[in-house]
């Protein structure tokens, strides 16, 4: 038989073969869908960083024990398709029973589409009994408070959060052994600049490709911005507005239009100094490189250092086949003698939230099933058991978080952040458009600060602008949701309070909007 | 696409374009025809089909509660349906019609008409004293540039025509803010908030006095800079009945604790600290409140 014979025969033995494994598949799937003795529970998420997955898969085996008849379904999304995929599922009425809130799903399709889990969450977790937190309520046994889950524009809890993250950096301990004779990470700022310059000649000393620290769109700005942050800690306080030791981004541009600060500011010159200093120590052109490409140069082992955040721990400890070290993102101290008068100190993770709650749409036909399996996922045991397995943070009090992890727990002792150039929309492109300046030849800070003065004053009034036109959106619709519950709290007498609870808390949230609103109003009249 | 039941047009639905398809015989046909058909399973399936007509058939409750999930555009088309002679469906239509997308400058007006006629019909009652307050928001907020002056108006009528209703209380509160902004001299502004002290002093709905001393802090604070006034307002929103969110409570802690540290009076400033320290357990500015305590214990 002729070669081109067997090759057609095999390919339709091939084609054959697929056919009859799609017939099975779709028969079994059929046979599996419609057993009236199974209840099938789906959910869906974007997390397809190593670990997680498997430990999701995981805790739904350990559910499916504790439940026979149940079947969990993991649903993985990536991450750049999850916005379309989840607004085809919720408008087409498909979705899961359990749905990530977050990317593509904004306040209205919330309010449309998810039903809202407030009363559910002042109960205790039935999987705590046993443990320290029995008897608490549910919202209360989150680390956070369960503030992830809460939206504040509807004044509803809608999801159970699972994620918690804190950016760090990562080391490579081999060539921090082979540069400096120790695998002793940095113990601050002038340590860690000291270590960059001793990587640089140890390249050039041995003819190796190694830069300090992997730079790339993504990397560089956690660590340029945590500098940013603290230079800018003790200029924050002093321009706050309201004595109530916050300074958002509202506040730092109504400062800027004031010209209560600009670029030539000392707190900003030696931020951008500082930035300058840290973009000469990653790989040359590193702002037009993505995170892989970052991440890619550390795995190498041609990169000493690279800043990300613990949802890489698992594959930045595993991938390398060098032992990998963390240690916390530096920042000048309050005693650096040329940096330090500007800095309170080291930064409070008090304020870092859980993010990601699963929520549950009102098309589900398995709610109470929905509800029961994330009160077991974020049960002590059952987010020890998570923690343990995926190597994330812990979202649960009182569970303890692998070895590995332990230096990304959140730091509460710190101060409050100062600012960043980059909170604004306009203002970020302003200064991303002009950030290269920052990483040229001579005189890099003063080249950046003539290019982006003039467009970055412009920029904070139109992100002024923005901001307003976005809370009058804020505010008329906060109207029409607070007429609507008292209209509803007077209609229905036993669901009265949960309405009026609803109308207080929008309408306090308008309020205070409401006489910013006024102010900056006049500001940009001016 | 909804199924409605829609009185004499029957069943049916409305399409993209908001126009109605009748799915079958009106009722009225019904009542003519049926007599006529002496089979008893017919009638019985009659009486059924009406009944779940008036299940399907929107009631305005649904209307306010699409409101509250922000799904304006239904609730519009539940309020077009309900009976417009019910002065609350009517509100209700109007309410939806600010909410609707894309905002338009038709519905705008159709709201403002809606509303102005409702205000008129009875300017003190309930229904009326709302829609004169959504007649000043449509001026301060739904018109842009605002409407300062015509918005001023409208809020200072809604609460002279109820001074005891809710919502009027909460009109003079905002005709306070507009008021006040437009006020610069600072003889001026001290003599206006006086004068708002005064008229909301009175208040008998709690949520309006809340606001009212919170209008009262901010200008007293933004406008003035008066330490001791700007204290016992934020004093007052603390102490009010009406109960505040954390995040709320948390910053005028501090910024009552601040006040009072720089009036000299410590053992105040000590006070509102410790509150804060007791209840904003997780706050990122619990590390700097606890140095400031032990600072302020450590100057006595």
């Amino acid at each position: 038989m002729k070669s081109s014979s067997w090759l057609q025969t095999g390919g339709f033995a091939l084609l054959g073969f697929a056919f009859a494994l799609s017939v099975w598949k779709v028969f079994t799937y059929t046979k599996q869908e419609n057993d009236p003795n199974v209840r099938t529970l789906r959910f869906a998420h974007w997390q397809l960083e190593d670990g997680v997955s498997g430990a999701l898969d995981q805790a739904a085996r350990d559910y499916e024990k504790l439940h026979p008849g149940v079947r969990i379904i993991q649903i993985r999304i990536p991450e750049k398709v999850y916005p379309n995929w989840v607004t085809t599922q919720l408008v087409g009425g498909t979705a899961p029973d359990l749905i990530q809130i977050g990317k593509g799903i904004d306040q209205a399709r919330l309010a449309r589409f998810f039903d809202p889990i407030t009363d559910e969450v002042i109960k205790p977790n039935p999987y705590n009994v046993g443990s320290p937190l029995e008897g608490v309520p549910w919202r209360d046994t989150f680390i956070d408070g369960m503030t992830g889950g809460f939206d504040e524009t509807l004044q509803d809890y809608y999801g159970a959060p699972l994620f918690m993250a804190t950016v760090r950096m990562y080391y490579n301990r081999s060539l921090m052994r082979d540069i400096t004779g120790s695998d002793q990470p940095p113990r601050n700022f002038a340590e860690m600049i000291e270590l960059a310059d001793k990587t640089r000649e140890f390249s050039r000393r041995e003819n190796r490709l190694v830069v300090p620290i992997a730079g790339s769109r993504y990397n560089a700005p956690i660590l340029i911005e945590r500098v940013f942050a603290s230079m800018t800690q003790r200029l924050g306080q002093d321009l706050a507005t309201r004595r109530q030791f916050q300074f958002d981004g509202e506040q730092m541009l109504v400062a800027l239009l004031q010209d209560r600060w600009n670029l030539e500011t000392p707190a900003l010159q030696s931020s951008l100094k500082l930035a300058s200093q840290l973009g000469r120590h990653m790989q040359p052109g590193f702002m037009q490189l993505d995170r892989e490409d970052a991440t890619f140069l550390f795995e190498q082992g041609r990169a000493l250092m690279v800043a990300t955040g613990s949802w890489d721990a698992t594959t930045l400890f595993n991938r390398p086949s060098f032992p990998v070290g963390v240690f916390d993102l530096p920042a000048p101290s309050p005693q650096h003698p040329e940096y330090g008068r500007f800095v309170m100190g080291r930064h409070s993770e008090q304020g870092v939230r859980s993010y990601g709650p699963l929520g549950i749409p009102n098309v589900s036909k398995n709610r109470e099933l929905a509800l029961d399996f994330l009160r077991f996922v974020t049960s002590q045991p059952g987010n020890q058991n998570f923690t343990t397995r995926s190597g994330w943070l812990p979202v649960t009090l009182n569970v303890k978080p692998v070895d590995s992890v332990a230096p990304f727990m959140p730091v509460f002792d710190g101060y409050p952040d100062g600012f960043t150039l980059t909170r604004t929309t306009e203002m970020r492109r302003v200064v991303e458009t002009n950030f290269h300046l920052l990483f040229g030849p001579e005189e890099p800070v003063q080249r950046f600060v003539d290019n982006v003065s003039g467009p970055l004053k412009s920029a904070g009034r139109a992100d002024l602008v923005r901001l307003q036109r976005d809370r009058v959106q804020q505010l008329t619709r906060a109207d029409l949701t607070v007429t609507a519950n008292e209209m509803l709290a007077a209609q229905n007498a036993d669901e009265a309070e949960a309405y009026l609870r609803r109308a207080r808390g929008q309408r306090e949230r308008q309020f205070g909007a409401e006489t910013a609103h006024a102010h900056v109003s006049t500001l940009l009249e001016e | 696409m909804k199924w409605r039941y829609r009185g004499k047009l029957g069943f049916g639905y409305y399409n993209n374009r908001s126009r109605w398809f009748s799915l079958g015989p009106t009722p009225t046909v019904w009542i003519e025809v049926l007599p006529m058909i002496p089979l008893v399973r017919l009638r019985a399936f009659w009486i059924a089909g009406l009944c779940v007509g008036s299940a399907l058939s929107m009631k305005a409750e649904d209307g306010w509660a699409l409101i509250s999930s922000l799904q304006f555009n239904d609730a519009r088309g539940a309020f077009t349906d309900a009976d417009q002679s019910d002065p609350r469906n009517r509100l209700g239509l109007g309410v939806a019609l600010l909410g609707s997308q894309p905002k338009t400058e038709a519905n705008l007006a159709r709201a403002e008409t809606i509303f102005r006629e409702l205000r008129d019909a009875d300017t003190s009652s309930d229904i009326g004293v709302r829609a004169g307050f959504f007649l000043a928001r449509i001026a301060h907020l739904h018109r842009q540039p605002s409407r300062w002056t015509e918005a001023a108006e409208l809020y200072r009528a809604t609460y002279d025509a109820a001074p005891t209703h809710p919502i009027g209380q909460r009109a003079l509160v905002h005709w306070g803010i507009v008021t006040l902004l437009r006020t610069t001299n600072a003889e001026s502004v001290r003599e206006e908030l006086e004068r708002f002290k005064t008229q909301t002093a009175e208040f008998t709905d709690e949520g309006a006095a809340r606001d009212a001393h919170w209008v009262l802090m901010d200008f007293y604070e933004r406008k003035l800079d008066d330490k001791a006034a700007t204290l016992r307002e934020i004093e007052a929103v603390l102490t009010s009945p009406v109960p505040l969110r954390d995040v709320t409570r948390f910053g005028l802690l501090i910024q009552a604790a601040e006040l009072s540290r720089l009036l000299g009076n410590t053992e105040r400033a000590l006070g509102h600290f410790r509150a804060f320290v007791a209840q904003a357990t997780r706050d990122s500015r619990i590390f700097l409140v606890k140095e400031r305590v032990a600072e302020l214990e450590a100057s006595q």
